[in-house]
């Protein structure tokens, strides 16, 4: 809640203000031709929280990191607000319900003029644009705003956040099939104490049971009330997925576990815990 | 006769009279059929007559009447011609039923004839062990007769007038419901009607040929589970199992349901063997589960292309194909299929492919009365991705037509106000032209831009298809946008000295061209960013107008420039590809070359679906 405010105020602080993107001369038409260091550039759809949560990178100081990927174009759907329009550009504030960001157009050729009049104050849009990050301010450069006529637009949209975050997450871990907290990434300039983006499809439990043994975790969910009072016991598959392990870490705890005599399995890949067996 | 029973000492007289000749007066042979089981195309079973038994066998061409049911075990049948033929090696004898009819259907139980009313005289014989006169012996059978009588219409009008016998074999065996069942039960017996009957099936494994079918079950309490047997026991009860027909079954053996063969709604499965009891209740009605639908639209059927769930459909026929003969790949053998067109309230057809009985019964049917416009309710369907989205019928896919649910009046009611006369669409147009390529859904063989690129060699020898989904970032405006083609060929056309445009491939002038759109985009999705070439189809989809108006476009100059607006706004849309990927050389510098082979704009609440079901692949 502190932290919403704090952005809430900071939008507050710098709108109207005389700053400027320091880029100007970067517009949608210009044939810029991605730098050679960098990866290829991709059209990432992020949230606002995403965007605020997102870290620094360490080589270039402009760019953002997120999920261990730099940030150049963004996509984003959200509710336009502040509207403001000028001869050279219009700025308005966007809401996705994660949180607001402050948006610039510049309006190059009558195209653009045209399409910063089709939006109108509280309307659904989805923005194209570039992430800008100036003295600790993030604001988009937009090349492209329209508005949302299929409204299904805006939940697929946040399901393609979700995705492409786990996707990115996921290459990111050297382990395949398996799904842990990010490590921190550096934090580096004006950027301080910066909390890694929560996974929220881990599992509590098991994030929260560092140092247990996988054998400690099968036994606990086998002596579940629920479990231990199945008689046909409970099958390899739904304990791989309910402690978040591979099944060959299963299987490796579920061979110890029944040369200790603490558990059996009673028909094919079904098992019980000796406990009320 | 008036009573149906069987004729007393029937046996004795068709031993007596082994070869009668067809053309002689045969005296009324009525007998009760028992232990009835197949022996290749033929009919064993042992004949009955309340007091003799006597093994006998039903030809094959006679074989139909048991099939019918008409000829039942425990029933009764009056033979018409017979042969009583030596057992080669044995000393008994059996009957042959040349030609025989029914009489009537299983009775409660074996004929037995009763002699506690044979009186003294009975007695005297047996202690002396000596025959007596044979005018006394004629006087004792008249009484024997009236008893015999007696019994046979008793069990009869027991088996018409009252329930009493199923009711105490529920309680004397302590019929369970299907939901109580597990596999760590003793003994059980269950009461179910057959609701699905499957064919019998032959396959080969390791351990040689075997043959297999099942039924799906349901008890009174509506509760299904499917029941399998093998070998013996499907050659035991393929028979016996008659869909519809009420059954007492114990000694079966449960498992867990394999969840990749899951059929019905239960956790277990049911396998039966020779040992298994199978014994039919007689007068029962079968206990028929409503059928549940789960429907899913028409333009909803993109994201299930070629998953492994079955969906249900709802529809108007719009078209009805005849019979074809398709020839299976794997035994050489020819199936009946038949495609309708059916359509529903989102303006979308499909088709439907109808195989086996549903194709020559149901097809039939269908095909009488299309003209009347049928909303046909369709259960069990495998979407493939034939023209786009196809579907096809299983084994067990369920048609009916015309069904009384409220999806179809609903459905009725729009077509009769509205969807008679709307312009339909297919499902699966847009998603695929039909090309010789064979392009596929949008939704199969979904990847990120960097799966391609991080790729050189892909494509190698042969292009791959991809879909992907991405944004047009840019198209430059000063790029050679288009060529100048022939009308008729489409092939590239150059300027004659006089005036119009020569056509090599037509070898002739013709006074016009058009032009067509060759073009290169740059795309970007969430992982990377490349170019793609798009030809003069798909590059109508993106820019949104034909290269002839973008021409004109182009050659109005002014403050507004209408070329760069028009693409300017294709710029930074979303669009479905289906892509083709071939590795190119350049410069001695290995490059791809992405084709895009169709575009489809995006629909979000399906794209929805498809991610979600992505995210739940990724968490497993």
């Amino acid at each position: 809640m502190y932290s919403s405010a704090s952005q809430f105020d900071g939008n507050a602080a710098f709108s109207g203000g005389g700053f400027m993107p320091s880029q100007t001369t970067q517009g949608p038409d210009s044939s810029f031709v991605p730098s050679k260091n960098r990866d290829a550039q991709s059209l990432l759809p992020l949230t606002v929280k995403q965007i605020y949560d997102a870290s620094q990178s360490s080589d270039d100081k402009i760019n953002l990191i997120i999920d261990g990927v730099d940030v150049t174009n963004v996509t984003l759907v959200g509710r336009v607000s502040n509207k403001a329009g000028r001869i050279t550009d219009v700025t308005f504030v966007l809401d996705d319900g994660t949180g607001r960001i402050e948006c610039n157009k510049w309006l190059h050729e009558a195209v653009d003029t045209n399409e910063a009049e089709a939006i109108l104050e509280g309307m659904y849009a989805r923005l194209h644009g570039q992430l800008k990050h100036f003295q600790g301010k993030r604001t988009l450069n937009v090349f492209s705003f329209r508005p949302v006529t299929d409204f299904n637009e805006i939940a697929s949209h946040f399901t393609d956040c979700i995705y492409v975050h786990l996707y990115n997450s996921k290459l990111r871990t050297s382990v395949p099939n398996q799904q842990h907290s990010s490590p921190i990434p550096p934090t580096i300039g004006y950027q301080a104490q910066v909390v890694p983006p929560t996974n929220q499809f881990s599992d509590q439990h098991v994030n929260g049971q560092k140092g247990v043994t996988v054998e400690a975790m099968v036994l606990d969910f086998l002596h579940h009330p629920a479990n231990s009072s199945r008689n046909e016991g409970v099958h390899r598959d739904h304990i791989a997925q309910h402690l978040g392990i591979s099944l060959d870490k299963l299987m490796l705890a579920v061979k110890n576990l029944i040369d200790e005599g603490a558990i059996y399995e009673t028909i094919g890949d079904h098992y019980k815990s000796i406990i009320n067996g | 006769m008036a009573a149906k029973t069987v004729t007393p000492d029937a046996v004795s007289t068709l031993l007596a009279n082994p070869s009668p000749d067809s053309t002689s007066d045969l005296p009324d042979i009525v007998v009760q059929v028992l232990d009835l089981k197949a022996t290749g195309n033929k009919y064993m079973f042992t004949a009955n007559d309340g007091k003799t038994k006597l093994k006998a066998m039903i030809p094959s061409d006679m074989r139909s009447q048991v099939l019918s049911g008409a000829i039942q075990n425990l029933g009764l049948i009056r033979v018409l011609d017979y042969t009583v033929n030596d057992i080669p090696n044995k000393s008994d004898k059996y009957l042959l039923a040349i030609k025989c009819e029914a009489v009537s259907p299983a009775l409660e139980m074996e004929i037995k004839s009763e002699e506690s009313g044979s009186g003294i005289l009975l007695k005297p014989k047996v202690e002396g062990g000596v025959k007596t006169e044979g005018a006394a012996a004629g006087i004792l059978l008249k009484p024997k007769q009236e008893v015999v009588t007696k019994s046979a219409n008793q069990i009869l009008r027991e088996q018409h007038g009252n329930s009493a016998p199923a009711a105490r074999m529920a309680m004397t065996r302590r019929v369970r419901p299907l939901v109580s069942l597990n596999p760590y039960q003793g003994n059980w017996t269950i009461k179910v009607s057959v609701t699905s009957k499957g064919n019998m099936r032959t396959y080969k494994n390791a351990r040689g040929d075997g043959c297999v079918f099942n039924v799906e079950l349901t008890d009174e309490d509506g509760t299904q589970i499917q029941a399998t047997m093998f070998n013996n026991a499907a050659r035991k009860f393929f028979d016996k199992f008659v869909l519809g027909k009420v059954y007492y079954i114990s000694r079966g053996t449960l498992k867990v349901a394999n969840k990749q063969f899951k059929t019905v709604q239960n956790d277990y499965e049911m396998t039966l063997n020779e040992n298994s009891e199978v014994e039919e209740v007689v007068g029962e009605a079968s206990f028929v589960p409503e059928t549940k639908f789960n429907f899913v639209q028409i333009d909803q059927l993109g994201p299930h292309v070629n998953k492994s769930e079955l969906v249900d459909v709802i529809g108007v026929v719009k078209n009805v194909s005849s019979t074809m003969s398709i020839r299976r790949k794997s035994d050489n053998e020819s199936i009946p299929k038949r495609d309708i067109t059916i359509a529903d309230d989102t303006k979308k057809t499909v088709v439907v492919s109808l195989w086996n009985e549903l194709a020559t019964t149901t097809g039939e049917e269908l095909l009488d009365i299309v003209d009347k416009s049928p909303v046909v309710a369709i259960k069990s369907l495998k979407v493939g991705d034939f023209q786009g989205v196809s579907l096809s019928t299983i084994g067990r896919s369920v048609v009916l037509v015309n069904p009384d649910i409220p999806e179809a009046k609903n459905l009725r009611s729009w077509y009769d106000f509205e969807g008679k006369d709307a312009a339909m669409d297919s499902v699966g147009s847009g998603s695929s032209p039909i090309s010789n390529n064979g392009i596929r859904s949008v939704y199969t063989d979904r990847i990120h831009l960097s799966d391609i690129i991080s790729n050189p060699s892909l494509g190698d020898g042969k292009p791959a298809f991809f879909s992907l989904r991405g944004h047009i970032t840019f198209i430059k405006p000063d790029q050679a946008m288009w060529y100048r083609a022939c009308k008729t060929c489409n092939k590239k056309v150059t300027e004659s000295f006089g005036s119009g445009y020569w056509c090599d491939g037509c070898q002739k002038s013709d006074e016009q061209c058009s032009l067509r759109y060759i073009m290169v985009a740059k795309v970007s999705d969430g992982s990377a960013e490349t170019f793609i070439s798009v030809f003069n189809q798909e590059a109508e989809k993106i820019v949104g107008c034909s290269a002839d108006d973008l021409d004109n476009l182009k050659l109005q100059e002014g403050e507004d420039n209408p070329y760069q607006m028009t693409l300017k706004e294709a710029t930074w849309a979303q669009h479905l590809f289906r892509v083709s990927v071939t590795p190119n050389e350049y410069n001695g510098e290995k490059r791809q070359r992405i084709t895009v082979r169709a575009v489809v704009p995006v629909d979000f609440a399906a794209e929805s679906r498809f991610i979600l079901e992505e995210l739940s692949k990724m968490r497993a």
